[in-house]
């Protein structure tokens, strides 16, 4: 290609031409480049060291946050820690760690938990030294549990492979194969599986003692391909079932013709009482005696893990609902007394017991805890101690919004001392903090290389 | 030894072969001078390191200012279209004139990579190396180039390589 040898040829001559261009070129003065490079290098290094700093402060300032905002409040509980409760309950932060208490509890509610790729329901415990955190529940189904009296240890339905088809609700739940009890002191779980094909279908789960859970279930009729639509939404074969702590198995629970252990049951020392408008049972779980009474005008389960009614070791039965406001919640509350032979004393108001949503059981001998609801527009929620005799009450524990109704309540421990509530730590949602450090990283590379690349000599 | 008086000695003696350097891959008298100097205070902070064999260290960082300058776009705001008064000054001025406007017409790193080349007489690892890029992207930027200053100046060539030589 003769134009190609052309161009480099006259590319090579032009080089004595370029000679004669810069002939009167003449270096600077001595000095001056030295003197301007030397202030331009100092200039760029103190630009880059303010930057280092400043980003090197941020990085100290986010990691400081997270680490102050996650920082347990209280120091490590002891099993004989003194229990107390708090005056005041705060929201369990979404992303409190799960551990065990090491410490009896005293309440649970189940609440979302935040995680790095989503949130689920958990349980989360107030300790008896006022601590919060996540209880580490294995099979947890999120379909009920159950805090026992003296705030050990926690029942709940559990998942797991059915024989079968399982049950899933097209996969809006997980399917219920059994029970387990954690305890929260020692972080241990004893599990026991059901036989079923397709999953449980849960009804109710309470403690009668301390030592023992009750509940009842039915088996789902199908699974999620069933194609019978009644199969695949029906459940049959109710079993009721008592399960002591640390014996292989649960029992049958006989109970009457078509009577089931329901989230308004109520039970104590052994006794458990089916609570229902027209017809109500006393069953003795050891020896299965079964006594039927009636005590109208009870109220409906609100959707929270809290009770409707008390039942004291004495026989004492407290339940909320009127015979003058049936139906409604909240409601006034009655007290009466059962024994082996049903009521034994006509029901009587409670005075000052209005706008009563759960009742806990009892502070003093003389003195109920009610859940109670105050103010009309910002309704905020409390646990009051009310006389029964002369309707007197007192705040014992703020609740704050409708969230604080989700608290379920170890009974046996509600007589203890109150003291000022601590809040939770509430650390930092870990991908934000991660974010923050990497444009913080990124933040400062990218000034850096604009810092050194900005100035000129 | 890395001190001022070193420095200075390398640039008095080193000065007028870069300022061609510059010259050529800017096309600009000014501009040159501007550019090696700039350069040049660029490296003090670095004279401890490179003071034994400064030039490579040097050039590199001014072929590589150069290229920054252009993507800046400063560069070609500040730049004149004028060639130095040196040139006008000799015989075929013409040739030389037409051969100047077709390397500014080139890209930067192009006009770079063939000056080094062909005019400064480097290899392509060593223009390679002064630009921070491979010998392969060496080589394209020479190639098209070198096309493109065939199509500014044309296939018949009337001025040819020894006219401008001699």
């Amino acid at each position: 290609m003769p134009g190609a040898v052309d161009v480099r040829d006259r590319l090579a001559g032009f080089e004595p031409v370029v000679d004669d261009a810069i002939a009167s070129v003449q270096p600077p003065m001595p000095g001056e480049l030295w003197a301007r490079g030397h202030a331009w290098s100092t200039r760029r290094r103190r630009g880059s060291l303010a930057i280092g700093v400043v980003a090197a402060v941020l990085f100290l300032a986010v990691i400081s946050m997270g680490w102050v905002r996650a920082a347990p409040v209280l120091p490590a509980a002891s099993p004989d820690t003194e229990v107390t409760l708090p005056d005041r309950v705060f929201e369990v932060p979404r992303w409190l760690p799960a551990g065990i208490a090491g410490e009896s509890v005293v309440a649970v509610t189940e609440t979302e938990r935040a995680g790095w790729t989503g949130e689920s329901q958990q349980l989360a415990a107030l300790t008896a030294s006022g601590r919060y955190l996540f209880l580490h529940l294995p099979g947890y189904a999120d379909e009920g549990f159950a805090l026992s009296p003296d705030g050990r240890h926690v029942g709940y339905w559990t998942t797991g492979p059915p024989s079968g088809d399982p049950h899933t609700s097209d996969g809006q739940g997980l399917p219920v194969t059994g029970v387990a009890v954690y305890d929260v002191v020692a972080g241990t779980t004893v599990r026991h599986e059901f036989e079923t094909r397709h999953g449980l279908s849960p009804h109710g789960l309470i403690w009668s003692d301390t030592q023992t859970v009750l509940g009842t279930h039915l088996q789902w009729m199908g699974g999620d391909h069933a194609t019978n639509a009644i199969a695949a939404g029906g459940a049959t074969n109710p079993r009721s079932w008592s399960w002591l702590i640390g014996e292989e198995g649960a029992s049958t629970l006989e109970l009457p013709r078509n009577q089931w252990i329901t989230w308004s049951a109520e039970a104590q020392d052994g006794v458990l009482l089916l609570l229902e408008d027209d017809r109500s049972w006393r069953i003795e779980v050891g020896t299965g005696r079964t006594t039927r009474f009636t005590l109208r005008s009870q109220t409906g389960s609100i959707g929270t893990s809290g009770s409707n009614s008390d039942l004291a070791a004495d026989g004492t039965l407290v339940t909320v609902g009127d015979p003058d406001l049936p139906g409604r919640m909240p409601n006034r509350v009655r007290v009466t007394s059962i024994d082996r032979t049903g009521l034994t004393s006509r029901p009587r108001v409670v005075p000052g017991s209005d706008r009563t949503y759960q009742v806990l059981g009892w502070r003093t001998p003389g003195t109920l805890l009610l859940v109670r609801a105050h103010g009309d527009r910002s309704r905020r929620y409390s646990i009051d101690a009310v006389d029964v005799e002369t309707g007197e009450s007192e705040k014992v524990v703020a609740l704050g919004s409708t969230a604080g109704l989700g608290w379920s309540w170890a009974e046996d421990l509600l007589t203890a001392e109150v003291v000022p509530g601590v809040a939770p730590p509430s650390p930092m949602d870990p991908r934000v903090l991660v974010g923050r450090l990497i444009a913080i990283v990124l933040a400062a590379g990218l000034s850096l290389v604009w810092w050194r690349r900005r100035g000129q000599p | 030894m890395a001190s001022p008086e070193s420095f200075e000695e390398f640039v008095a003696a080193r000065y007028r072969a870069l300022v061609r350097t510059a010259y050529l891959i800017t096309g600009n008298h000014e501009d040159a001078e501007d550019l090696v100097q700039t350069a040049l205070a660029r490296c003090v902070g670095a004279w401890p390191r490179i003071h034994g064999n400064p030039e490579p260290y040097v050039r590199r960082v001014l072929v590589r200012e150069n290229v920054t300058r252009w993507r800046r776009r400063r560069w070609r705001e500040t730049s004149t279209c004028l060639l130095p008064e040196q040139v006008a000054a000799t015989p075929d001025l013409d040739s030389r004139m037409e051969l100047a406007a077709a390397l500014r017409r080139l890209a930067p790193r192009q006009r770079t990579a063939v000056v080094l080349r062909h005019v400064e007489g480097l290899t392509e690892r060593e223009t390679a190396h002064l630009m921070g890029c491979s010998v392969g992207t060496v080589k394209s930027q020479v190639h098209t180039g070198l096309a493109r200053l065939r199509d500014l100046l044309g296939d018949g060539l009337p001025a040819s390589a020894g006219a401008l030589a001699q």
